[in-house]
């Protein structure tokens, strides 16, 4: 366990420039998801931890110590490849049992606790396998296993997920959480998926073109999106745009006879602004209920846990995604009310 | 079912008939044609009448001192070749795979494949050339001030020679290797706590030993049988067992005991060549587990 922080990291490859000075801390125990699309510098920020890249400046901490000169085999930190990188020469246990090897801990010891970390990740009786015996779910646990047993002070998980199937995913998602959970090691896990970042982490750091976007724990990050970027690249917000108005003390984003309440959070009436909305945040209304605006449907998708209501508030496009419950009845083309509560709203300066 | 099988099977037998009959012919029949002439006295294709079967052949050469001790030389050259081209081919095919960009591989292959576009005999006279007493080597030395002798008509020259001409097929080898090491197997080695020579050893040489074999195979047999090397640098004293084999069939025309040597020769060879997989094997068991 140990705090792990990073100062002003920059990195540039070729003249192209893909960390820009990002400093964050994570406390000890923690388990942090680095968010964004392919390209924002993520995995980077990774390699730089671990240290097989060298920042061009900043700094990594460990506890306090600085550790960016450090070579990698010397730093303890375990990292997890997306493609688990794990040794085709060795069977299953000489895979977990390589780092305790590399640090010269006596046989019996390494076989006692290889065998503790296969029961961990829930493969005890593995050891004598090949790796390519093993499927994608089995080998990325083995590669868990592996990163875990030298007690790192810091676990990197490089997109572990990505190559494994839905269910498999969603059964790993949970399983490395309680992993981490139970042994407390501070984590660090990078993903382009964020509804893995948002199940899984306690911190999420939303990452864009080498710059942190937005910091906080999954709840906050989800509902209180504060660009344009946020709220699209997680769960894809409408943006409605309108101009800033105040009536009777309570502001609205108006657009011809779309009225949306919002709670003032800067700017100046008849500011010119763009709202995020969630497509979950709507909920349907008579006519006459306050806030009612008008939603003209066009077209209905039917995704499994709910609907998907493609349509028109006002004249700007919005998506809608309802339960099945609420929107079963409505039929393509036609006209309802809908309405949003004032705190499930966010909105930009354009 | 029936139908499917029929299609299955027959277009396989049809397709692989061209190959196997290849290698009846240019295989096969040739090493029993060996096997029978070592057998066999003096030379049938000389006109000579039919000698009938004898066993003469191979107790000359049982007897041979001659031969035992080429053998011997030859093997030990080879043994040295072959290691020269080991040691100097890991850097260069480590540098080709890894280190250069993939976009000039091709490049630093093209220099490697290069002395494969002339024949053989020119890049022994090309040695010889850059080798002989005021050649290019040695007047260069001598500008330099230092005096040396020629390495020329030495078994020295016949071992830096084979090795110039075999050095490609290792590299070739061990590139193929190599290049299939995924460079994050070697990163997650790093950050589990293995130095670079730990590395090098535990997962990059593991990995690389089936192109490892096969280098030490299409060098040191060939090395082994080589006589054109040793008859044009190895001067007087530099015969191999080839030499031998080659002047049972090019000067006294005995076939039969060249065809027993030759056999030897081949099946010293084998055995050998079966040890080293077995060694590697081994050597692969204790440093990480089971391999293939």
């Amino acid at each position: 366990m140990a705090e792990l922080a990073v100062r002003n990291l920059r990195k540039t490859f070729d003249r192209d420039e893909v960390l820009k000075g990002v400093s964050f801390t994570v406390e000890s125990g923690k388990f942090l998801s680095l968010l964004g699309p392919s390209g924002c510098g993520k995995s980077t920020i990774l390699r730089i931890i671990c240290g097989l890249e060298t920042p061009d400046s900043g700094e990594v901490l460990v506890d306090g110590v600085d550790v960016t000169k450090v070579r990698p085999e010397k730093r303890n930190i375990g990292l997890v490849f997306q493609n688990y990188a794990l040794f085709p020469s060795m069977n299953v246990a000489k895979n977990v049992g390589y780092g305790l090897k590399m640090q010269k801990v006596p046989e019996k010891e390494i076989n006692e606790r290889v065998q503790e970390a296969l029961a961990l990740v829930k493969l005890p009786d593995y050891g004598s396998r090949r790796i390519h015996q093993l499927s994608g779910g089995e080998q990325q646990r083995i590669a868990l296993a592996r990163a875990l047993v030298t007690r790192p002070s810091i676990l990197l998980l490089d997109e572990p997920l990505s190559a494994l199937d839905r269910k498999v995913r969603a059964e790993m998602q949970y399983e490395i959480r309680n992993i981490q959970r139970e042994i407390g090691t501070t984590t660090v896990f990078v993903t382009h998926d964020q509804e893995e970042a948002l199940t899984m982490s306690d911190q999420i750091i939303l990452m864009n073109k080498g710059c942190i976007e937005q910091e906080g724990d999954p709840y906050a990050i989800y509902s209180r999106p504060v660009s344009e970027f946020a709220s699209d690249f997680l769960g894809k917000a409408n943006l409605i745009s309108g101009t800033l108005c105040c009536e009777g003390g309570q502001w609205y984003l108006a657009d011809g006879e779309v009225r949306i309440a919002v709670n003032h959070c800067g700017g100046q009436e008849g500011d010119p602004v763009k709202a995020a909305v969630r497509g979950e945040y709507f909920e349907f209304c008579s006519p006459e209920a306050e806030g009612a605006n008008p939603f003209h449907l066009q077209k209905k998708i039917f995704t499994g846990l709910s609907w998907k209501l493609i349509g028109t508030l006002g004249t700007q496009p919005v998506d809608i995604s309802a339960l099945g419950i609420s929107a079963d009845h409505l039929e393509e083309g036609a006209h309802v009310y809908v309405r949003i509560r004032p705190e499930n709203v966010v909105y930009y300066n354009k | 079912m029936n139908n499917r099988q029929k299609k299955n099977i027959q277009p396989t037998a049809l397709w692989t008939a061209p190959s196997i009959v290849m290698l009846l012919c240019l295989t096969v029949i040739p090493l029993l044609m060996l096997l029978v002439f070592s057998f066999m006295n003096h030379n049938i294709f000389a006109g000579q009448p039919w000698p009938g079967w004898t066993f003469d052949n191979i107790t000359r050469m049982v007897q041979s001192d001659t031969f035992w001790r080429l053998l011997g030389k030859s093997l030990l050259i080879a043994g040295v070749v072959t290691l020269i081209c080991i040691l100097a081919a890991y850097p260069a095919a480590w540098a080709i795979a890894k280190v250069v960009k993939p976009q000039n591989r091709s490049i630093f292959m093209m220099v490697v494949i290069l002395p494969f576009f002339t024949s053989q005999l020119l890049l022994i006279y090309a040695m010889m050339n850059l080798l002989q007493s005021g050649g290019l080597l040695l007047t260069m030395l001598e500008a330099l001030g230092i005096q040396a002798e020629t390495l020329l008509y030495t078994n020295k020259a016949t071992v830096l020679v084979l090795t110039y001409e075999y050095l490609p097929y290792m590299i070739l080898c061990l590139y193929s290797s190599l290049e299939g090491i995924g460079d994050n197997l070697i990163q997650a080695s790093l950050t589990l706590g293995a130095s670079k020579w730990k590395t090098f050893t535990n997962i990059v040489f593991p990995m690389s030993v089936p192109g490892l074999l096969s280098g030490i195979l299409l060098v040191f047999v060939p090395v082994a049988g080589s006589f054109m090397e040793p008859g044009l640098v190895g001067g007087a004293n530099g015969a191999m067992v080839g030499s031998m084999i080659d002047t049972q069939y090019s000067g006294s025309l005995n076939m039969g005991y060249g065809a027993a040597l030759s056999c030897t020769l081949l099946i010293v060879l084998s055995i050998i060549m079966g040890l080293t997989r077995l060694a590697t094997a081994r050597a692969q068991r204790s440093i990480g587990g089971d391999m293939e």
